[in-house]
This record gives C-alpha cells, sequence and structure tokens, in this order.
C-alpha cells in the first residue's frame, strides 16, 4: 500500500522536498541490481518484484533517526543502503522505505595517531584510502570495489578485502559505531566522545552488529563508524598513466620497496603448503588468487575488451599458460625499509622453494611481466574490480570463510567438474575449472575463497544456467556432508528453486539454529518489526518462527 | 541506431556506481575530488548517475516507467560529460554514453524532449545557424579590421579554414578569442580563412540534446561545404566544435576530405616548429581544465549499435573497437602554457580523460542553470586547490561557465583561455 | 551449618554431576562469597564442579527451572575483580576442572582448550607444537585461559590484535536458557571432531551469519552463559628473541615510538611502563622491587623482536636495525638492560605466565587495579588526576605503578593503575580503598572509558550510559530469559 500522503509530508518534513521522491524513474533505480536474477520469480530481469514506496534521501544522523522513529510510529518498513551493489542492497518485501545515505558522505575525521578514520555512510574505499594514504595509512578496501562504501563494508555487509593478509578482515576493523537501532533509539558503540573503541561498556554490542554476513540493513542504520586503517608503506599518492590491461592504467612510476608475484602449484595440496608456509613468514601484504590460468587470463582481459579475451585465446597465449600453470597465487611484498624488503623478497623465494611451488616463465617475461609490475598493484590499491563483469554477471558461489585446509579442499572436484560441465553448455565463460577467488586474512589465519562464474546478464538461456549451476552445487556439496554447506553462509544468492532465505532456514539446524537466535535477536531489538527482514536471518518466514 | 539496440547493455549494468566516480584505476587522490559525474555529485538519487540513467532508459523501454517531468529531469539534468562512459569501460564494454544519447533522441523523436529551454537554441540553429539568435550576418563580426581571407565566396583559396564557431563569433566578452588566434596564425604565416557569415553551426548543441535531424542536416552541409573549400585543414577554437567534427561527423559516413584540428594543436605544432617562439615572461600560477569536449569527447567512440557476438559460451563481443577517452587532445594547451617563460603549472586532480566537467553542457546551462554552475563551481574549487591564480581552458562554454561561478562565489582566481596567455607571451 | 535451601541444591546437583562435584559446606563456599575486590561478601549456597558440557548444560537448565543464580567461575583464586562474587548467591559453577587442552593445531595456529584450562596449562603444550599464546601482561598462577579473552585482557603483542576479541577465535557456550552453542567458525556442521576432520580448526571467529556471539560473551562476566571451551589463536614461537627497552624521563617520546613500531609492525611484544611499574613486574620480591623501582628511569618502554622459523637472526637482525632508527627519531635509544635489569632474565619472566610473585603484589605483597581504554596519545592526561588524587588522600603518587598497553594494532591503549598496599597493614588498606574509589570517581569524571566494568565501577558506568543499558538488557533477554546467569552484574 503506497505511503500516505500525510505520512509522506511527515517523512517530507523531515529531509525536505528535495529529498525525498516517489516518482517511478526514481524507484526503479532501486529495484534493478546485480544479482536479482537469482531471486526467484525475478529472472531472466534485473528488477526486483517491488519497488520502495519511496526513497529518502537523510543528510544527518539526526534526520536518519527522525525517519526510523515515524517508521515505527507509522507502521513503516524501512531498508537503508549505502552505495548499494548488489541485491542485498535492497529490500524484497513490499511497502518498505528505502533510505539512501548519499548525502551522508563526509570523513569526520582521520586519526593519523590511532590508525583510524571516522566515516559517515556514502565515504566509498577510494576516497577514505585517498586521504588514509596522505597519512601513511590505508583502508582495506572490500573486493567488490573501491567505490564501495567503508562503513557499509565494516558494519553491515561482507568484510572480505584484497588486503586482508596485512590488514585482516572488515568484520574486524570497526571501531567506534554511531548507531540508530531498529527503533529509533540512538546509541554509540564504546565512549560517547570518542571512537577508539566500539566495544563496552560491558559485552561489545558489535555482536549484534554484523556478524560474519552483516546485517544488510535489517538491523537499525549506522551512521557513522571508525575503521580501522593500517600501515601504508607506499606514496602519499600513487602516480598512473594511461595504459595497460586490465584497469585502463599503470603505474607512472614503480613502487619502491614493492613487488607483486605470481606463483603457480602444481596442485591443490601444494597451494596450501604454500599459504600456510607464507602465512607463517608473515612476508606478504597481499595475499590472493583469482584461480586457474583461464580464469585469470579472463578477469585481466577485462578492462581493454572482451574481444582482447578471445584475441589471447587465439593468439595460443591462454593455452600456453594453461599448459604451463596449474593453482597460481598471487603475493604482493610490500615493505617499509629497505632492509625489511630483503628480507620479505629472501623468505618469499626459499618458502616458495621448499613447498615446490614455481614463478611460471610466463610471468617473467612480457606481457605479463610488465603486468604484474605495473598494474597489479594498481588493481590492488585503486580496487577497481567492476571489469569482472564480462556480460554483466558474475555469479559468486561457494562463498566459504575458514581455515586454509577447510577451504582449499572445495577449491578442486567436485566444483570444477561441475564447472566444466556448465562450460560445455555454453551456460558461462569458458574460462577453465578453476575460477576461485580467494584472500587471505591475518597472514592465512583464515580465507575467504568463493567461486565465480562469468554469465551474460543479458541472455535468458545464460542466466538460466546459473541459476541452475548453484542449486545442484548446493546439492552435491549437501550429499558431501563435510561442512561444505557453510558456503552459503556468506552470500545472498538465491537459485533456481529457493530464496536464500529459504536455503538459511535450512541450514540453521546445521548452524546451531543460528536462525532461531537471530530472530529473538531481531524481536528484542526491533519491537514494530519495522527494519527491513527480507535480507536478514531466513526473511520473513521468521515471522513464524517459534523462538 | 536506436535506443532498443543496446538493451543488452542496459541488462548488463551492474549498479557498481563506479560511474559516479573518476575511474578507480586512476587511483582517487582525494575525498574532495573523487567525483566524476557532476549529475551524480549534485543529485542524490541513483537515477541521476550513469547507471540510474540506463536502468530508467530500459524501464522506459519495458514499459515499467512513462515519460514524465522527473524521467526528463533525470535525463536533462545532466551535461553528457561523457566521464560515466569512461569510467564504466575501464572495466566493462558498455557503451554507456551512446545509451544516454540514445534515450534523448528516443525522448526527442516521440515528442517528449528536449526541454522548454532547449526549444529556443534549435529553433535558433534553424532559423540564423547559429545557437545565440543572432544575424548571419554579425556572424564574422568578430574578425574587423583584422586581414583574414574569406573563403566563403569561393574566390580566395586557403590550406586551412579557421572555423570559430557560433559561440565565439557572438560572444562580445570571448570575441578576442578568435581574433587573437588568427592574429597568431597570420604571425606564423599560415595560410588560412574563414567563413564569415557562411560559417554554420557545428550541430553539436542540437545533437546533444537529442534532436537527431536537425543535427545530421547541419553537419551534412558543414562536411559538404568543408569538402567543397578544398581545405587540408579545419582549426577551430572552439572544443564544442572540434568534439563534433572529429568524432561525431565521421559517423555520419560521409567522405571528410580535410583533417580537424583545435587552434591550440595547430599552434602548439608552430611553437614546436620555432613559427611562434613565446618570449615574454607571464608570471603567474595556472591550472588547466580539459574540456569534456576537447578530450573524451573528441574521441570516436563508434557506436556498436547493438551488434555483438558470442565467443568462449557465453561472452558477448562487440563488433567495435573499445576506446578509453585516451585519444582525446590533451598535450596541445599543456605544451604550450610549459612554453611560456615563467609560467607555473599545476595539475589539478581530475585531468585529461577523467576531467571533471564545468557542467555547462549537453544542454544544461540552459535548462538546468543551478546545476550547470553547481558543477563549475565544483571545479573552481578545484583550482582554487592548485593554488592557481588562474583557470586555463580552451572551449568557451566552460570559459562563459566558470566566468559564473566566480562571479557567484567570489572566488580569488581569474578564468582566462590559452591563447590570451600565449598571446601574452608573445 | 548447611540450611535446608543448601541441602535441597545439593541433592539436585549432585544428580547430575554427581556427589563428589558438588557442595554446599560453609567452608567451601566461603572461598567463592569475597575476592580480593571491594565487592560485599556474600556466599553461594553451593558450587558445582562440572566434568562435561552436558553436565554444564544440565546445570544451567536445573537453574532455570528452579530460578537459581549461577556464577560461572574458572579461575583459581586468588580473584580480583569482584565479578564472580554471588551478588544474590545461588550456585558458583567452578570449571576449574574441565581444564583440558583438547588440540593444539601447530599448521591453523590455533589451540582449543576448555575453561579451566590455565596458561600454564597451555604453555608446554604450544611449545611442543612450536607455537605460544600471547596471553596478557604476567598473568597470575591459575588464571584461566577462557577467563582471560572473556574478559578481554589485552594481550602484550599488539600487533597481532586485529581486533579487540582476539586471541579468542571460537568458542562454545551454553546459554543462560540451557541451550548449547557454537560461536564462528565453529558452528558447523557437526562438532569439533567433524570439523576437525575436514581441515577445519575453529577460527575465524564472526558469526555464524548476522551475529557475532563471541562478542556478547566477551565481557559480560558471566551474564549470558558458560562458556565450556574456547579455541585460542596462536602465534609461532620465536627461536630468538632480543628484547629492548627504552627509557624516557618523559612519557611522550616512548608513546611516539610505540605508534611507529606498532603501526610498521616491527617487533612483537610491546607495552609501557613507568619505574615502579616495571619494577614489579621484573622483581622476585618485594625488597628487589624497591631497589628496581629506587633505580629504574620514569618511563620504560619494553619491546621484544623475535625471529621465528625462516631466518630468525636476519628477522631479528634487520627489525633491530629498523627499530633503532624509529628509537633515534624519537630521540631514543634501544637499551639492553636499565640499571640492574637485564634483558634476558626479563624475557625469561614475562614468558613464564604464572610467575610468582603475581606482579601486582610484588611490591607489598597486595595491591588494587584500576584500568580502562583510552589511546595512548590521550594516557598523558590522566596521569594528573590519578597521582593528584592519590596524593589528596594520603598515598604517595611514587607508589603507584603504571602500565600502559597498546591494543588492537595500536587503535587504542589500556592504561593501568596499580595501587600496592600491604595487606598486613590495615591502614594502608583502607587508605588504597579510599584511594581506589576516589580516583574511579575521578577518572570516570575525566571521561575514562571504563570498557569493562567491573562490580566497584558497574553502576558509575552504566548510569552514565543509559543508550547502553537498554540494548545491553535486550541482549540479556535473549541469552538469559530468566535472568539466572551471575545476576547483579554489569546493568543486570
Amino acid at each position: 500500500m503506497p505511503l500516505s500522503k500525510d505520512v509522506y509530508r511527515v517523512f517530507e518534513d523531515i529531509v525536505g522536498e528535495k529529498n525525498i521522491s516517489d516518482a517511478d524513474v526514481i524507484l526503479d533505480a532501486y529495484t534493478f541490481n546485480w544479482l536479482v536474477e537469482f531471486h526467484p520469480g525475478c529472472a531472466p530481469g534485473k528488477y526486483l518484484q517491488n519497488r520502495p514506496l519511496a526513497v529518502i534521501l537523510p543528510g544527518s544522523a539526526g534526520e536518519v533517526q527522525a525517519i526510523v522513529r515515524a517508521c515505527n510510529r507509522y507502521g513503516v518498513k524501512y531498508k537503508p543502503s549505502s552505495t548499494a551493489y548488489g541485491s542485498h542492497a535492497f529490500s524484497l518485501q513490499e511497502d518498505v522505505l528505502h533510505i539512501d545515505l548519499k548525502r551522508m558522505n563526509r570523513i569526520i575525521d582521520i586519526d593519523a595517531k590511532n590508525g583510524f578514520a571516522v566515516v559517515e555512510p556514502y565515504v566509498p574505499w577510494c576516497q577514505l584510502n585517498a586521504e588514509a594514504m596522505k597519512v601513511g595509512l590505508f583502508g582495506t578496501a572490500h573486493q567488490a570495489g573501491s567505490q564501495a562504501s567503508a562503513l557499509a563494508n565494516v558494519t553491515s555487509g561482507w568484510g572480505m578485502n584484497t588486503m586482508g593478509n596485512h590488514g585482516g578482515h572488515n568484520a574486524k576493523n570497526a571501531l567506534g559505531v554511531e548507531w540508530v537501532l531498529p527503533d529509533g533509539e540512538m546509541i554509540r558503540l564504546g565512549p560517547p566522545d570518542a571512537w577508539f573503541t566500539g566495544d563496552g561498556p560491558g559485552p561489545s554490542l558489535r555482536g549484534v552488529m554484523r556478524g560474519h554476513v552483516g546485517a544488510l540493513g535489517g538491523n537499525g542504520v549506522y551512521t557513522k563508524c571508525a575503521v580501522k586503517l593500517h600501515h601504508w608503506p607506499g606514496p602519499s599518492t600513487i602516480k598512473t598513466a594511461p595504459g595497460g590491461v586490465f584497469s585502463g592504467y599503470k603505474l607512472a612510476e614503480p613502487l619502491e620497496r614493492a613487488r607483486v608475484y605470481m606463483v603457480d602449484t602444481p596442485d591443490y595440496e601444494t597451494l596450501a603448503d604454500l599459504m600456510y608456509a607464507l602465512g607463517d613468514a608473515e612476508v606478504c601484504y597481499a595475499i590472493m588468487r583469482v584461480g586457474g590460468p583461464e580464469h585469470a587470463f579472463a578477469i585481466l582481459a577485462g578492462a581493454i575488451s572482451n574481444q582482447t579475451l578471445v584475441d589471447w585465446h587465439e593468439a595460443g597465449m591462454v593455452e600456453a599458460a594453461a599448459n604451463e600453470w596449474n593453482h597460481p597465487l598471487i603475493a604482493l611484498l610490500y615493505a617499509e625499509s629497505d632492509r625489511e624488503f630483503a628480507y620479505q623478497e629472501k623468505v618469499f623465494h626459499q618458502v616458495v622453494e621448499e613447498c615446490g611451488a614455481s614463478i611460471p616463465v610466463a610471468v617473467q617475461v612480457s606481457p605479463f611481466k610488465d603486468l604484474l609490475e605495473e598494474e597489479f598493484a594498481i588493481f590492488l590499491i585503486g580496487n577497481d574490480t567492476h571489469w569482472a563483469h564480462h556480460g554483466g554477471g558474475f555469479l559468486i558461489s561457494a562463498g566459504y570463510m575458514g581455515t586454509t585446509d577447510s577451504v582449499i579442499r572445495h577449491m578442486g572436484y567436485p566444483a570444477e567438474k561441475l564447472k566444466m560441465r556448465y562450460v560445455e553448455r555454453k551456460g558461462i565463460l569458458a574460462d577453465g575449472p578453476d575460477s576461485t577467488y580467494h584472500n587471505s586474512f591475518e597472514h592465512n589465519a583464515y580465507i575467504y575463497k568463493e567461486l565465480e562464474f562469468h554469465y551474460d546478464a543479458a541472455n535468458a538461456y545464460s542466466v538460466e544456467e546459473c541459476r541452475r549451476l548453484v542449486a545442484e552445487e548446493r546439492d552435491t556439496n549437501r550429499e558431501q556432508k563435510d561442512g561444505f554447506e557453510c558456503q552459503d553462509i556468506g552470500l545472498c544468492l538465491g537459485d533456481a528453486r529457493m530464496t536464500i532465505q529459504e536455503r538459511f532456514a535450512e541450514l540453521g539446524p546445521l548452524y546451531g539454529d543460528f536462525h532461531i537466535w537471530q530472530e529473538r535477536m531481531k524481536r528484542a531489538f526491533d519491537p514494530n518489526d519495522v527494519a527491513d527482514r527480507s535480507t536478514y536471518g531466513i526473511g520473513t518466514a521468521a515471522r513464524n518462527l517459534k523462538v | 541506431m536506436a535506443l532498443e539496440d543496446y538493451r543488452n547493455d542496459m541488462m548488463r549494468c551492474v549498479r557498481c556506481s563506479s560511474c559516479k566516480f573518476i575511474p578507480l584505476g586512476s587511483i582517487v587522490k582525494s575525498w574532495q575530488f573523487a567525483y566524476g559525474c557532476p549529475a551524480s555529485k549534485q543529485m542524490n538519487f541513483h537515477s541521476y548517475s550513469g547507471s540510474g540513467k540506463l536502468i530508467a532508459a530500459l524501464s522506459w523501454l519495458d514499459g515499467r516507467i512513462g515519460v514524465t517531468p522527473e524521467l526528463l529531469d533525470v535525463v536533462y539534468r545532466c551535461s553528457l560529460c561523457g566521464l560515466c562512459d569512461v569510467s564504466c569501460r575501464m572495466g566493462t564494454d558498455m557503451e554507456v554514453y551512446e545509451i544516454l544519447h540514445q534515450l534523448r533522441k528516443k525522448l526527442v523523436a516521440e515528442g517528449h524532449g528536449p526541454m522548454p529551454a532547449h526549444k529556443p537554441v534549435i529553433e535558433s540553429v534553424r532559423n540564423y545557424d547559429n545557437v545565440w539568435v543572432q544575424p548571419r550576418n554579425r556572424r564574422g563580426r568578430w574578425a574587423k579590421g583584422l586581414s583574414v581571407k574569406d573563403l566563403s565566396k569561393g574566390k580566395e583559396k586557403a590550406e586551412v579554414l579557421y572555423f570559430v564557431g557560433c559561440t565565439y563569433s557572438y560572444a562580445s566578452d570571448l570575441m578576442h578569442i578568435p581574433r587573437l588566434t588568427a592574429e597568431l596564425f597570420t604571425r606564423a604565416g599560415v595560410d588560412f580563412g574563414i567563413l564569415g557569415a557562411r560559417e554554420l553551426c557545428c550541430a553539436s548543441p542540437v545533437y546533444m540534446v537529442g534532436q537527431q535531424d536537425l543535427y545530421e542536416e547541419y553537419a551534412k552541409k558543414n562536411i559538404a561545404m568543408f569538402n567543397e573549400l578544398g581545405v587540408k585543414k579545419v582549426v577551430t577554437s572552439c572544443a564544442g566544435c572540434y568534439g563534433v567534427f572529429r568524432s561525431k561527423y565521421p559517423l555520419l559516413g560521409e567522405d571528410m576530405d580535410f583533417e580537424v584540428v583545435h587552434a591550440e594543436e595547430y599552434l602548439a605544432e608552430l611553437i614546436g616548429s620555432g613559427a611562434l617562439v613565446p618570449k615574454n615572461k607571464v608570471d603567474l600560477s595556472v591550472t588547466f581544465h580539459d574540456p569534456c569536449h576537447t578530450g573524451r569527447m573528441a574521441e570516436i567512440r563508434a557506436p556498436s549499435g547493438g551488434g555483438e557476438e558470442c565467443h568462449l559460451g557465453c561472452l558477448p563481443v562487440k563488433n567495435v573497437e573499445k576506446v578509453l577517452g585516451f585519444d582525446g587532445s590533451y598535450d596541445a594547451p599543456r605544451e604550450i602554457l610549459a612554453a611560456i617563460p615563467q609560467m607555473k603549472f599545476s595539475e589539478m586532480e581530475r585531468i585529461r580523460e577523467y576531467s571533471f566537467c564545468c557542467g555547462s553542457g549537453g544542454g544544461a546551462k540552459s535548462a538546468f542553470p543551478d546545476f550547470a554552475l553547481s558543477a563549475a563551481s565544483d571545479r573552481v574549487e578545484e583550482a582554487m586547490s592548485t593554488g592557481a591564480e588562474a583557470l586555463v581552458t580552451n572551449c568557451p562554454w566552460c570559459e562563459k561557465n566558470f566566468a559564473d561561478a566566480v562571479r557567484e562565489t567570489g572566488a580569488p582566481i581569474r578564468v582566462v583561455d590559452t591563447i590570451e596567455l600565449l598571446a601574452q607571451s608573445l | 551449618m548447611k540450611s535446608a535451601k543448601s541441602k535441597n541444591l545439593e541433592g539436585d546437583l549432585a544428580a547430575i554431576v554427581g556427589a563428589e562435584f558438588v557442595s554446599s559446606e560453609p567452608g567451601e563456599t566461603a572461598a567463592y562469597g569475597a575476592d580480593r575486590s571491594y565487592v560485599p561478601r556474600k556466599n553461594p549456597d553451593a558450587v558445582v564442579r562440572p566434568q562435561t558440557r552436558e553436565q554444564v548444560r544440565a546445570v544451567v537448565r536445573w537453574a532455570n527451572r528452579t530460578r537459581t543464580p549461577l556464577v560461572p567461575v574458572s579461575s583459581a583464586p586468588p580473584r580480583f575483580r569482584g565479578d564472580t562474587v554471588p551478588a544474590a548467591g545461588g550456585v558458583v559453577v567452578d570449571l576449574s576442572g574441565m581444564n583440558k587442552v583438547l588440540r593444539v593445531d601447530r599448521r591453523n595456529r590455533v589451540m582449543v582448550a576448555e575453561a579451566g584450562a590455565t596458561f600454564e596449562d597451555l604453555a608446554p603444550l604450544a611449545e611442543a607444537a612450536g607455537l605460544r599464546m600471547v596471553g596478557p601482561l604476567l598473568p597470575k598462577a591459575g588464571k584461566s585461559i577462557l577467563a582471560s579473552v572473556l574478559e578481554r585482557e589485552p594481550g602484550i603483542a599488539p600487533r597481532y590484535q586485529w581486533d579487540v576479541s582476539d586471541p579468542l577465535c571460537c568458542m562454545e557456550v551454553v546459554f543462560g536458557n540451557g541451550e548449547f552453542f557454537r560461536t564462528g567458525e565453529a558452528a558447523g556442521p557437526g562438532g569439533l571432531e567433524a570439523q576437525w576432520k575436514i581441515g577445519g580448526a575453529q577460527k575465524f571467529p564472526c558469526g555464524p551469519h548476522q551475529l557475532d556471539y563471541h562478542r556478547l560473551v566477551q565481557g559480560a562476566q558471566g551474564t549470558m552463559g558458560v562458556a565450556t571451551w574456547a579455541s585460542i589463536k596462536c602465534e609461532l614461537l620465536p627461536s630468538v628473541s632480543s628484547l629492548f627497552f627504552l627509557c624516557h624521563d618523559e612519557l611522550a617520546p616512548l608513546v611516539s615510538y610505540a605508534y611507529k613500531a606498532v603501526k610498521r609492525n616491527v617487533g612483537e611484544e610491546l607495552f609501557l611502563a613507568n619505574g615502579k611499574a616495571l619494577a614489579m613486574m621484573a622483581a622476585a620480591d618485594a625488597d628487589q622491587a624497591a631497589r628496581f623501582a629506587h633505580g629504574f628511569p620514569s618511563w620504560v618502554l619494553v619491546h621484544v623482536i623475535n625471529g621465528f622459523e625462516r631466518l630468525p637472526e636476519e628477522r631479528v637482525a634487520y627489525q633491530t636495525a629498523d627499530a633503532a632508527d624509529l628509537a633515534q627519531d624519537c630521540g631514543l635509544a634501544l637499551k639492553k638492560r636499565v640499571d640492574g635489569l637485564g634483558s634476558a632474565s626479563f624475557l625469561k619472566r614475562l614468558r613464564t605466565p604464572g610467575a610468582k610473585p603475581y606482579w601486582k603484589h610484588a611490591a607489598k605483597g597486595a595491591s588494587q587495579e584500576i584500568f580502562f581504554v583510552t589511546t595512548m596519545d590521550r594516557a598523558h592526561q590522566y596521569l594528573p588526576i590519578v597521582f593528584n588524587e592519590a596524593s589528596r588522600a594520603g598515598y604517595p603518587a611514587s607508589d603507584i605503578g603504571v602500565y600502559l598497553q597498546p591494543m588492537v594494532q595500536g587503535s587504542s591503549c589500556h592504561m593501568e593503575f596499580v595501587l600496592p598496599f600491604d595487606p598486613e597493614d590495615e591502614r594502608d588498606a583502607e587508605r588504597v580503598r579510599e584511594v581506589f574509589f576516589s580516583v574511579s570517581r575521578a577518572l570516570l569524571a575525566a571521561g575514562a572509558f571504563f570498557s569493562r566494568p567491573y562490580p566497584a565501577w558497574a553502576a558509575d558506568v552504566y548510569r552514565a550510559r543509559s543508550d547502553a543499558v537498554i540494548p545491553l538488557r535486550r541482549v540479556k533477554s535473549v541469552f538469559d530469559p530468566n535472568g539466572v546467569m551471575n545476576p547483579g552484574k554489569l546493568c543486570f
């Protein structure tokens, strides 16, 4: 039911006429998103079935609080978002007010000494890191790209990032937080007048704030957050020049005391050994992988054009690499002092050799040598990742966070075999069996991995194949009964048969009935049930849960 | 070629918001100057971003939304500067600019566009061959007193046609730019002439608002006239003319027997060859604004028309070569400024292919002056942040809009054309 | 003499854990009725010592049925902070018998220990595997590892602390409503063994899904449930270590060095102390503490640089050179000795958990501690507040030990004041009592953030934080709907 004129006026009075709209053209921009195809009933299109009631743009925490209070008073459900990349950023429910936090875009402070920045929701990592680098710090930008909100990543959703080996997972990088609770009360996590910690007094309410996945807007609105930043050994600004393969740019001058390596391993066991050994050695600023050679090439070709990838295949470059490489790993060495860099280099090569890994010949000569030397650092620093959408569709599945051994055993069979069947059916991009993306955190204390499948969002067959692929992959994993089902905990994808929330309901009992615990917490914190629950817990079905 | 042809691209938008910012691979330099899209900077609903406009276009095509004042606001409160296209293309094969253009075209074709403020401009072009509702016979007034060949009557011939453009021809506050340019050409011994009252609008403004029929009519007339003149080069001082001559006219499929050159490219060459030697010191700190139309919008983006093939299973491969904005005219003004003794030059953060638009283009200045002013003020602030005393550029539209912003904000910075500084140093 | 109530309790509990593991003997319960804090004595009605997780759950369920308060305790006495004194009576659940180290996993650098396992229990096992847990500064003998991490006691190597919750990874909890739950990656599927079998190691702490349960149990002083085991992040055992002292009359240059070293990941263990505190940490007895204190500089930063498995000497060498550069930038120098205290002997002490005497008691046999969280650059603001307030009460400021522990990769800092006193001297003890409360009040008034509000501070802390009280009570209502877990603590 649309907002009544009177209620609309209430919201309008809070933010002003210019900052609220219920025009269709405005609402549709909050209905269409990446991965909507994976919500039952939406494919092959990318529009959710419901538009929000209106979109409102608060300019301050006070306005957010007033909006949330009004929502509670008038029984209006609400869903906040910041940069809103991916279907989880929108509500799947009907009759929801969408709160777009774009006007709240300030960096309130960078505390260079104590190593954190206080930001509002619409400060993307690219803006934050531009300022952080000036004071010798760097934020762990989300792997979805540095155009994504830092606050959202730290307080509300995901947390994986490319620099995590050094900087950790972003679920652990939140300090003080200002939070408008689902019922409209505003609290500060940590001290009331400082941002250096968000824990206490007593139990840390960060525990209610996000968890592993993030509340995804289902738990009130985080209006400010102190983001822990990390040491940055690089320059205050990075000079780039046009060129390069995958981001359009290359370094105008080499970074001092920095080097990117691509190392190959003959099998997954060796890959695991290598990752553990590099973790123990603590010599890498970043450790990640972008799948096997074919997948890596597909990713790397992204910016120049899809034609480039075809050309590389036709020139035999991909095949040659596939013949030489097996399961590569990418590592960034980055040191503050020459001594440190020399040590890192020495230890790194020792580890590589001892583990039976090698540096492929192909990456020691142009063009891949140049790519690693001149471009890969840009990928890690600039973190422009929208190249991954060759056809506007980039399916992430089997997301898994855990120890290297538990994760890596799922990088090979059965995922590869399953994928290749879909490759043969031309439903997804033919980029080899191994398309495992991975990041290490806290010196490989744990890793995140996901399988990536490129599809064409404009091709109904391709979309449908991906939906089938996800469903089949989940069935396969379920049959294995060995813990791999943990995969879906980190993601928000439905499949051909069920919503992710239905999937969570199935998984709940395997994970301590987390869905019941979450619903208990939801009811305690959101007595009027107005904070959007469609991407929280098991979704709207939780209303019927006996808790 | 029609909006419908680009449906696949619209479907492929992932709403990542990269189109709002300067290309991430260029590495953002500050919080303050990270935005690349002036519309998204000013208007906060996602619909105003490149992505939002793609979604709006798709929604309209699919009948999800009708043509409303809000849709027109989303579409036209935009300077069509092409930044979203550059930022998106750094990672995808999407043709964002083309979709935005086709969207305007379709709105016009179906009688919904352009905006009311654009209509007098269109009528002016139609009736007076210029955008300023000025009589044709006053077009050559800027050259009064100069000894310049008049190529319009076919009696005189020259290697170079100096095409001045509507704004430099009629705007009394800018007329000194073509005069200075012509004087410099003369001084360097360039064999050039002008068209005077026969010069026509380049039709870039009508192209930008989606009035395709009128654009094509004028573009073809111009091409025919240039060919007929037998000139080797068409040199223009106006960024708008330069951009459309260089990047859009070739797409019409007509033979173009001439090279398109910006006046500053030509002057930079003359300096390089020693024909012009800047000697006088100009003790000034300056920064340079790359106009969209000499930069990324001067690069030919051949539209695919939706043509693509499927490779490697489901990889859509476009039938056109992808460009990233690097082939604009970026070096000439910098070379000129570098040649001026004692001039101190600092770059702004957003330059070259990811320059921040002044906000004037795409019909925005006439239809949404508040928006244009807001963008210009943002850019003036960026220029100020370099410590420059003067913001230098080479586009009449940018210069006028910046001048308005400086007047409005009281910013202590001058807006100067490159040519003025060069002339001062000679 | 046992009351009838106690007898009933004993009977019920004996049915769960066996008669030998439950007692309501006043002689035994009295040991839990008071500690070294200023919390008034309140003896529990009984103490129960479960030996298995199932017994723990059964006890919690029984408590819910009978609405009996439960107070979990896992460290050996003496206890100092009042959190385990049963404010409302009831039953103490003493977990010290559940003290097995269930696993030490070298490859994943993690260990799993039951609630009662102490630092002394773990250290040799970890060492044998080539690991160590970087725990808090000189933990007292009998201190439960799990209790330490649940209390968010800061470890002494701040660069390993990505989050204030570190090094806690996952744990099993019997929540106040009697339900089992495993936090983080350990949530499922399967139990420990099943997860180990597939390469899991209970390492990632967050979740499952959209709540971080571990954060809600940490800092809760046993008010949410009873943790039965925890997995703890370990680090490689150093093969070479070099401890340095950096000394100065002022705190500022040392703080400056600490920021640089922690941020740049130079070295591992790093903390700051005034001469008095360092003397307490290093001394074998009161006399030595006095001698050390006399000769030690005003402020000392202790920094340990280690080499591990690979090129350990080279690592120590380059890091020492880098550290020397940093020190020079700050007008400091790396020293191997500070007035009678050699780096090797102090390093040995630092790495001996449970060493006696407990450092805070070294000067006079007893002490009170006042601590809160701040940042290193704010720390100096609190010094005059504490010293002036102590002096006003007639307690010599020069007796106060000050310990600064950078936390969470340098983003914050644990600041602690240790007030030694002679437990045999009533006047001294009474004076410290006065100082403890007046200093605490003065610090609270000055905005010090008591993130771990033990009973002496809780009322004042929460009075000023009504915004936090309501949501915390909501959390409590979820995990402990009948309010059986340690009632009267925090804001519950």
